[in-house]
């Protein structure tokens, strides 16, 4: 990714009065999913606990509507994420990672331009230990309970 | 069933604002906010990681339930978080074993709250109160561990 130029993101800020195509919220909200999602010190999505993952084990669709917020004026789009950090990580970095991510995943890719994007960290826990995402160097303090 | 959870930030919780956003060309991409629960649960967990600490003040087996539901409730009502300007104030209520010193053990809790935070986080912990509510049995081996607070009022 990254491979678009920036072109795209000064034509779509030029035309932000009358943009000449629109992109709808569910799409901001999957590639801004699929930005931030492997991001060290990202756990999960507020929201996503227990219930929804069963949510999405049947099928559920909506989980992540509440916890990625999409505000679209013409063709300015304001993003609020709302995320469960790892415990032991740096917040402020884990979200400017996130921010990061989520900026050139969606300037890059729907020639959109980006307002702001507001990360909100609801809760922090500990990273889950997947062997899919192997980058992952969070810093896993032992828990004494 | 998708939609049985609950919207995942109620309107009034108190949250940080944090510096260190994103930027571009100079000019911060948007905010990163901390919400007070994400606060507390490193408190919590803190304090739980201190040697002769037995729990946070509260029924240990609502606690226990609470944890399995994932409610924020009972946590939340044994540390409070005040916001002072850029700092905060963390009052926590705790339980201690006997055979601590009460002063070796504050210290430690407020040492190790205001630098977990601040690592964490990035807010400075301005002050921490320690709220001895109650004192417990350590449980060993045969003993049933029962949770009988003797309060030290």
């Amino acid at each position: 990714m990254g491979n678009t130029s920036n072109d795209s993101k000064k034509a779509a800020a030029s035309a932000a009065e009358s943009p000449a195509y629109t992109v709808h919220e569910s799409v901001i909200i999957s590639l801004a999913r699929k930005a931030v999602e492997g991001i060290p010190g990202f756990v999960r999505f507020s929201g996503s606990s227990i219930v929804s993952d069963l949510a999405d084990l049947v099928g559920g669709k909506r989980r992540f509507d509440k916890s990625i917020v999409v505000t679209e004026n013409g063709a300015d789009v304001s993003l609020e994420i709302l995320i469960v950090a790892a415990y032991g990580s740096k917040f402020s970095e884990v979200a400017a990672a996130i921010q990061k991510a989520v900026y050139h995943q969606i300037v890059d890719f729907t020639g959109l331009n980006i307002k702001t994007i507001d990360v909100i960290v609801t809760d922090t826990e500990d990273a889950p230990k997947k062997d899919e995402s192997a980058d992952e160097d969070v810093v896993e303090p032992e828990i004494v309970q | 069933m998708s939609n049985t959870h609950q919207p995942a930030r109620p309107a009034a919780e108190p949250v940080s604002t944090v510096p260190g956003a994103y930027e571009v060309d100079g000019a911060a991409v948007g905010s990163i906010r901390i919400l007070d629960g994400a606060i507390s649960t490193i408190v919590k967990r803190t304090v739980l990681g201190i040697e002769g600490i037995a729990r946070l003040s509260g029924s240990s087996l609502i606690d226990d339930f609470a944890d399995l539901v994932r409610s924020k409730r009972i946590q939340d009502r044994s540390i409070q978080i005040e916001h002072k300007d850029q700092d905060i104030a963390v009052t926590v209520a705790v339980n201690p074993y006997f055979g601590y010193k009460f002063p070796v053990l504050i210290e430690r809790i407020q040492r190790s709250v205001a630098e977990a935070v601040f690592d964490m986080t990035g807010i400075k912990v301005s002050s921490v109160i320690v709220d001895i509510k109650g004192i417990e049995e350590r449980p060993s081996d045969d003993e049933t561990g029962t949770a009988e607070a003797k309060d030290s009022e």
